[in-house]
């Protein structure tokens, strides 16, 4: 019970059996834990059998690489960047939940940054991100000089991809805070594909972006969401819309203060960025790991609740 | 109303269903497939050595109507092949769609595409089942009859990879042992050398790819024995298999085939080009698995401790039949388990005390048997069926087999256990 709450982001994607596979630690297969016996919840091609079918080793792994900068437009500490990919990046990274590591080509590698990924145009093999300057890998970004160094594709920067990719003619709530807005594009794209109703909260602080706007028209509605005011607001709007699915773009207490109001009042299903400290990607450096309720370590870079 | 749910639709699972609903019952029977009986589909013997009186007493407990299908699908009865006898070889192309029909008309509910995913457990009791969307049932008992074989990293790890058998897990996703989602370990069954699990037994070829000779002797006599070349003769392949009733010498030196629509070949596989070589199997083309000639399914890696009335042990709601519940082979063992699974369960749900099958008949004995054995590690390498083994040879040895259907009929007469399937449970 509760030990199978955990699904791998890439599984059965082009770079799985992965380095847990090769050290015993594979988030789903039981047989790629030590165990000796199936007890899996994974429902496609076998990851055990991949494994052995690719010589009892993991897939290549995802390498850096250098790009081009197409286009760079900086807004107070907000830098969106347009990168020439190749046409396999662009279509990879196009579902909601994409990120790429991404560094200044003159920096080591542990400069590597999760960035998420605002949006794809796979004709012209594009990827865009917005980037806002805080740290020192995110400031060391903004002198890029045309080229930057991306390792990619990674996907889980949302939690609830299963909620949201299989919500359908529904009433939807999107918030999104500051940067946040950037990992919302790809999420309201995808909903609105699927036939839902999607409104859209914005709380873009001074000097930023409405990104959202820009990309889906205006005027959006704009809240201040650092008080517990848009709890209040978004649990009016609940009783109201009886929204099936609730996107919360921004902090760990955002996410916290909105669910709490709503989940006392409907079943609605809860997708939220992932905020955790992401460092290697690959479930190996060990910043993402956090306990979920049962004492489990999980490794958020990589693993989706079902 | 007991609210019973049952977790695989096997043979097991359909007479759990059946005998939990003449019970009382309100049956829920969940299968992650499009189709009921699992490996029943691709098997076909029954009522061969032993099977037959178990069948017998099967009926005359009062759960007749699986027997009753299994009869009349027959595309031969009374059939002798090395090593058996009275067997009886159901059609597989027909069987399925006969059982869903009955399983529907007797008004049980039957859930397709279902895959159970987990159990929501209290304490000692399982309060519900979760599926693979996340939703969520609650009932009273259930019954677990999942099985043991693959899923595919078990045939990978244990086997020669996924042979593409008719379990299809790669299109349905893996079974899942939900006792051991319920915090109850699994136990693993050895085949001789020590390594987990066994193979399936055999493998079907198409009938139409074979010489018409071949088939014209298949339709009339219903099995046909072919030397194999010596160089070609494998006697290791006897131990790896699941059936150890046709791990006969016989069946290392000679390509048996019994006519079960398919044909069914007596061995868990057989090298293509080999097989292609021997006359009138020029054009031999493997049915079931798919890839027959390297490999087949890996079983017996995902079985419930027990006790004699089906109940899991250390789970207050919950029973298990078929392979799932013990080291068994064949149709005749997973229902004559299964029907005893699904009556107990309606039992559970009333509280009064369970049906336990007196060792004075071979059902009743087989069950104890199994469990006895089960716990030592030279019994994780036996195999338990009415048809063969030792286990046929201890019937024998108590008396307990007889194709005389009346001589068990006034046996459970005497035993006030005629019929008692059939009563429904207040």
């Amino acid at each position: 019970m509760n030990s199978k709450q955990w699904q791998c982001v890439d599984a059965g994607s082009d770079y799985c059996p992965c380095h847990l596979a090769e050290e015993n630690s594979c988030i789903i297969c039981t047989q790629l834990q030590g165990k000796g016996y199936c007890d899996c919840n994974w429902m496609g091609v076998c990851i055990y059998d991949e494994f052995y079918f690719s010589g009892n080793k993991k897939k290549e792994v995802r390498e850096p690489k250098e790009y081009s900068v197409i286009d760079s437009k900086v807004v107070g500490r907000v830098m969106v960047l347009s990168i020439q990919v190749t046409k396999y990046m662009a279509r990879v990274l196009k579902q909601p939940g994409s990120y790429v590591f991404v560094r200044n080509k003159h920096s080591d590698y542990f400069f590597d940054v999760p960035i998420s990924i605002m949006d794809c145009d796979e004709e012209k093999s594009l990827i865009k991100m917005a980037i806002e300057a805080r740290g020192i890998k995110t400031k060391k970004l903004m002198d890029h000089g045309g080229i930057i160094i991306v390792r990619g594709p990674y996907w889980n920067g949302i939690f609830g991809l299963n909620a949201l990719k299989t919500t359908q003619d529904a009433k939807c709530l999107v918030l999104a805070r500051g940067i946040a807005q950037a990992p919302a594009i790809l999420p309201i794209k995808h909903l609105l594909k699927n036939n839902n109703v999607v409104d859209i909260i914005v709380n873009k602080r001074a000097d930023e972006h409405n990104f959202i706007e820009e990309y889906f028209g205006g005027p959006i509605k704009e809240v201040d969401m650092s008080s517990n005011d848009v709890a209040i607001l978004c649990r009016k709007l609940m009783k109201k819309n009886n929204y099936k699915l609730v996107f919360i773009g921004g902090s760990d207490v955002l996410q916290n203060k909105v669910i709490k109001y709503m989940k006392e009042t409907d079943n609605v299903k809860f997708v939220t960025t992932n905020n955790n400290a992401i460092c290697c990607g690959e479930g190996i450096c060990g910043s993402c790991i956090k306990k979920d309720k049962t004492g489990t370590l999980v490794r958020t870079c990589k693993a989706q609740k079902i | 109303m007991a609210k019973i749910i049952i977790i695989g639709g096997g043979w097991a699972g359909c007479a759990a269903a059946i005998t939990a609903k003449k019970a009382g019952g309100d049956v829920h029977l969940f299968e992650r497939t499009d189709m009921l009986l699992g490996l029943g589909n691709v098997g076909g013997i029954m009522r061969n050595n032993g099977r037959y009186t178990a069948a017998e007493e099967t009926i005359l407990l009062g759960a007749p109507e699986l027997f009753e299908i299994t009869d009349r699908c027959s595309r031969h009865k009374n059939l002798d092949f090395p090593g058996h006898k009275h067997c009886s070889l159901y059609d597989v192309s027909i069987i399925e769609a006969q059982v869903r029909r009955l399983i529907e008309t007797m008004g049980i509910n039957l859930y397709l595409q279902h895959r159970v995913t987990d159990v929501i457990r209290d304490e000692d009791r399982i309060m519900a089942i979760k599926f693979l969307d996340n939703s969520v049932l609650e009932g009273d008992i259930f019954i677990e009859t999942t099985g043991s074989t693959g899923p595919m990293g078990n045939c990978r790890k244990y086997g020669n990879g996924c042979a593409m058998c008719v379990l299809r897990c790669p299109s349905f996703g893996p079974r899942v042992s939900l006792s051991q989602r319920a915090g109850i370990e699994d136990i693993l069954g050895q085949r001789v050398n020590g390594d987990p699990g066994a193979f399936s037994g055999s493998c079907k070829l198409n009938k139409g790819s074979l010489s018409k000779e071949i088939i014209d002797e298949l339709n009339e006599k219903g099995v046909v024995v072919v030397k194999i070349p010596d160089e070609d003769i494998n006697m290791g392949k006897l131990d790896i298999k699941v059936c150890q009733q046709y791990a006969l010498k016989e069946y290392a030196e000679n390509i048996v085939l019994l006519d079960t629509g398919h044909a069914k070949l007596m061995a868990p596989f057989y090298p293509l080009d080999k097989l292609r070589k021997i006359e009138g199997f020029e054009n031999a083309k493997y049915e079931d698995p798919y890839s027959g000639g390297i490999g087949n399914s890996i079983r017996y890696l995902s079985m419930a401790p027990r006790d004699n009335n089906m109940k899991v042990v250390g789970i207050q709601n919950l029973f298990c039949a078929g392979e799932k519940s013990g080291l068994f082979v064949g149709h005749t063992e997973a229902i004559v388990t299964g029907s005893l699974a699904g009556h107990n369960s309606v039992r559970a749900f009333l509280g009064i005390p369970f049906l336990q099958l007196p060792g004075s008949i071979a059902s009743g004995d087989l069950i104890a048997y199994a469990n006895e054995r089960i716990k030592v590690t030279e019994g994780l390498k036996e195999r338990f069926t009415f048809a063969g083994t030792d286990y046929f040879k201890r019937m024998k040895e108590l008396n307990l087999y007889t194709t005389d259907t009346e001589v068990i009929k006034n046996k459970l007469e005497r035993l006030n256990l005629l019929n008692i399937y059939s009563e429904k449970l207040e």
